[in-house]
């Protein structure tokens, strides 16, 4: 096995500080945390320019394309209901089509699972890089390849800011929101060695470009998460607009997709009009790349004959995660959260994550519609204290593509934990 | 968190008061009807008032929640010691209640009996039997609490005759149309808000060639969202132009509005200021370019949330209003 250093051990060396989350065991504690965030008028600042920024951004959206993003929307959330309410026959057919164009397909019943199927894959000594997804952080995917003495580096810019600087991502798209330039440009000083000038941020994303190209080139195996799953015919869509996932899914011998059950849709049209959906209510207009993977890479070029890792990976795993999510798809309120397409959009016009941002929420999903899912994935209890300082003024629900009623949601969590607790 | 976990005291304490007491704040001396001093209201009749105690509620909250919190967990989770020892305090609490934050809450519930009557709308009010708006209780998930509430003291209305009740805030309009008729059968009572009555029939108001000013609106997000069925937006502007009252829009209002916090006050008051801390700022924001240096709104909720953030973070020169007393204060020159 290769001796590395983890990418947390080079942290440490350098002094490089990481925020810690404290896992509150009482509202009373949660509370006082958050109290301390909100303290500090530097992210509350960095919170609502990003906030204001997205809203404005959206509205030049929805200005040039309401009618279809309002059509579009009402499309998917029937997509997602059928999705959801077939959800054991999706992953059945996802699963003979991956297989049949070579691809392993893993089903992992809990976070402890998924690990493990992972960690097997990748085993020790090796050099990861990964881009963006929650579906990761869930299951905590990173301290436990690292655990197993893995190199291990986010792609993302963002996240490989939050990997560094901690202490988690704070939206589903503005990972890296509460961050100030200075703070980044004290990180990349200290990585690189070279000055780095706060004002220059061009610069500083070459820095980082740097230091991840070579990772991309020596990587052994890539992880991403997934937008979208079109059952038939197994594919995988990834949304991006920095390339690195591109990168990722496409350098390395090794390709492992980790993601939710309910980001199955049944076909490549569901999937590519759920894309869409994203794409808009993230306030894009347009994203840079739209990622669609069908399984390992293959060529026939030499008389026909079939040869797999041609110039990609040459084996190409998905993991699906349980984890809460077929239980919630029987529950009938709890359900409705697993419509959710993870935009985001949701969240810059809460006022309570437009104070607090990522510090509010589950453990790794933020924001209103985060404390349901921390309620699918932790249980109810997890996402007590959390429910209660939602407003339940419905900002959300009017934002959501997929209409969520969040708070109807929330307001059953609690009702749910009152009955047994009081 | 599982194994730690604890229900935060302010249910316990929603819950024991409103159990036992069959009113949380455990309001025993007419603190529910005290705004209505000297206005010679009439008790009762087929047409009522209904604030639903909650300008009251907003005016004793800060006593109540801090005895409250201060003895709670003094016994473990004896109900009976501490509503014991709370009973004994808000009964030498209550009446300590200063004028100011009193007048508050009071005079905007006088303004809308004074323009009712200006308009020569009868109406009575129930006084001490002013049912509560269980605001609180649907909030929190204690659906319990608010049907034992409801069952019992829904049947006060029809014991007094009441055909029409007019509200004055969101959350008794809410309590009216949202809640109450979930648990009560056959709900048919008239639900109106006191806007409504009154732009019905603005023209008796006094007609004064009153000053124009600029007034920056905040919208509650009940009124933008939740209960937008009442057009109280619409209607808190067309009553804002008559008394002379130019609107002035903050970014984010009607629909769009971002709430600014109230609800989860009573949860944790330190995040709720902070919210009430960007929403003024919101509302600040358009006075630099109209000159405007007053506010106005239609919810108790909000105003107490904002009036707050004014007093800790807002200039000097700003004033706030809700709505009702802001015409009175234009119309009449006061609520007295």
């Amino acid at each position: 096995m290769t001796e590395r250093t983890t990418f947390r051990e080079l942290l440490n060396k350098l002094g490089i500080e990481r925020e810690k989350l404290v896992k509150p065991l009482s509202c009373k504690e949660y509370y006082e945390f958050l109290h301390e965030i909100e303290e500090d008028e530097d992210k509350a600042e960095a919170i609502l320019r990003t906030s204001e920024s997205y809203i404005k951004n959206f509205n030049a959206t929805y200005s040039k394309y309401g009618n279809y993003m309002k059509s579009l929307a009402e499309e998917v959330r029937k997509i997602k209901e059928y999705s959801i309410n077939h959800i054991e026959e999706l992953i059945k057919i996802t699963k003979e089509n991956v297989e049949k164009h070579h691809g392993s397909f893993h089903y992992a019943k809990t976070a402890e699972e998924a690990r493990k199927i992972i960690g097997g894959i990748v085993g020790g000594g090796k050099l990861v890089v990964k881009s963006k997804s929650l579906t990761t952080e869930e299951i905590k995917l990173v301290d436990h390849l690292e655990d197993l003495h893995n190199e291990v580096y986010e792609t993302d810019i963002g996240e490989f800011l939050v990997q560094a600087l901690g202490p988690r991502a704070m939206h589903y798209t503005s990972v890296s929101l509460h961050l100030t330039r200075d703070r980044v440009a004290k990180l990349l000083e200290k990585l690189t060695g070279k000055k780095v000038d706060s004002n220059d941020i061009s610069r500083m994303i070459s820095l980082i470009r740097e230091f991840l190209r070579e990772k991309y080139i020596a990587a052994d195996i890539g992880i991403s998460g997934a937008n979208a799953i079109a059952a038939d015919p197994g594919y995988i869509f990834i949304i991006e607009n920095e390339n690195n996932a591109r990168l990722t899914t496409g350098l390395p011998p090794v390709y492992i997709a980790v993601t939710g059950i309910e980001k199955i849709v049944p076909t490549y049209l569901d999937a590519a009009k759920v894309v869409d959906v994203i794409v808009k209510y993230a306030g894009y207009d347009a994203v840079s790349y739209i990622n669609i993977i069908g399984g390992p890479s293959k060529t026939g070029d030499i008389e026909k004959k079939i040869v797999y890792g041609a110039q990609g990976p040459k084996e190409f795993h998905l993991v699906l995660l349980d984890n809460g999510r077929l239980e919630a798809s029987k529950d009938p309120v709890l359900k409705e959260a697993l419509y959710c397409l993870r935009c985001g959009a949701c969240m810059f016009v809460c006022p309570v994550f437009r104070r607090l941002a990522g510090y509010w929420g589950g453990e790794t999903y933020m924001g209103g519609i985060g404390i349901i899912w921390e309620a699918i994935t932790h249980g109810l209890e997890n996402a007590y204290c959390q429910g209660l300082l939602c407003l339940q003024d419905y900002g959300c629900m009017e934002q959501c593509p997929m209409k969520i009623d969040e708070v109807k949601l929330i307001k059953e969590i609690i009702r749910r934990v009152n009955k047994q607790k009081l | 968190m599982s194994s730690m976990f604890e229900v935060p005291e302010i249910i316990y304490i929603l819950k024991y008061t409103g159990l036992e007491w069959l009113n949380h704040m455990g309001f025993t001396e007419g603190e529910c009807g005290r705004w209505a001093e000297g206005l010679n209201i009439p008790k009762g009749g087929d047409t009522i008032l209904y604030p639903g105690c909650f300008e009251m509620e907003m005016a004793y909250m800060p006593i109540y929640i801090k005895n409250a919190k201060e003895i709670w967990g003094k016994w473990g989770y004896s109900k009976e010691k501490f509503l014991k020892e709370l009973r004994k305090r808000l009964d030498i609490e209550y009446p300590k209640l200063g004028m100011e934050r009193f007048s508050l809450f009071a005079n905007p519930l006088r303004a809308v009996a004074k323009l009712l009557k200006a308009i020569d709308y009868k109406f009575g009010f129930l006084y001490e039997d002013d049912l509560l708006t269980c605001a609180h209780y649907d909030r929190m998930g204690l659906d319990d609490l608010t049907e034992y509430y409801i069952r019992n003291k829904y049947k006060l209305l029809r014991e007094n005759g009441v055909k029409t009740v007019i509200t004055t805030s969101p959350m008794s309009a809410a309590a009216m149309l949202k809640v109450y008729p979930k648990y009560v059968d056959n709900f048919d009572l008239d639900v109106k808000f006191y806007l409504d009555v009154i732009l019905d029939k603005i023209d008796l108001l006094p007609k004064k060639n009153l000053p124009k000013e600029p007034v920056v609106v905040h919208d509650c997000h009940n009124w933008g969202r939740t209960l937008r069925e009442l057009d109280v937006p619409d209607k808190l502007r067309s009553l804002l132009e008559y008394v002379g009252g130019i609107d002035i829009e903050p970014r984010y209002n009607r629909e769009n509005v971002h709430c600014c916090g109230a609800p989860s006050g009573m949860v944790d008051s330190a995040t709720v200021a902070l919210i009430g801390k960007n929403r003024l700022y919101e509302l600040l924001e358009p006075m630099k370019s109209t000159g405007a240096k007053k506010i106005v709104m239609a919810c108790p909720n909000c105003f107490n949330t904002l009036y707050n953030a004014l007093v800790d973070f807002g200039p000097e020169d700003v004033k706030m209003y809700d709505i009702a007393y802001y015409a009175a204060t234009r119309l009449f020159g006061g609520v007295d």
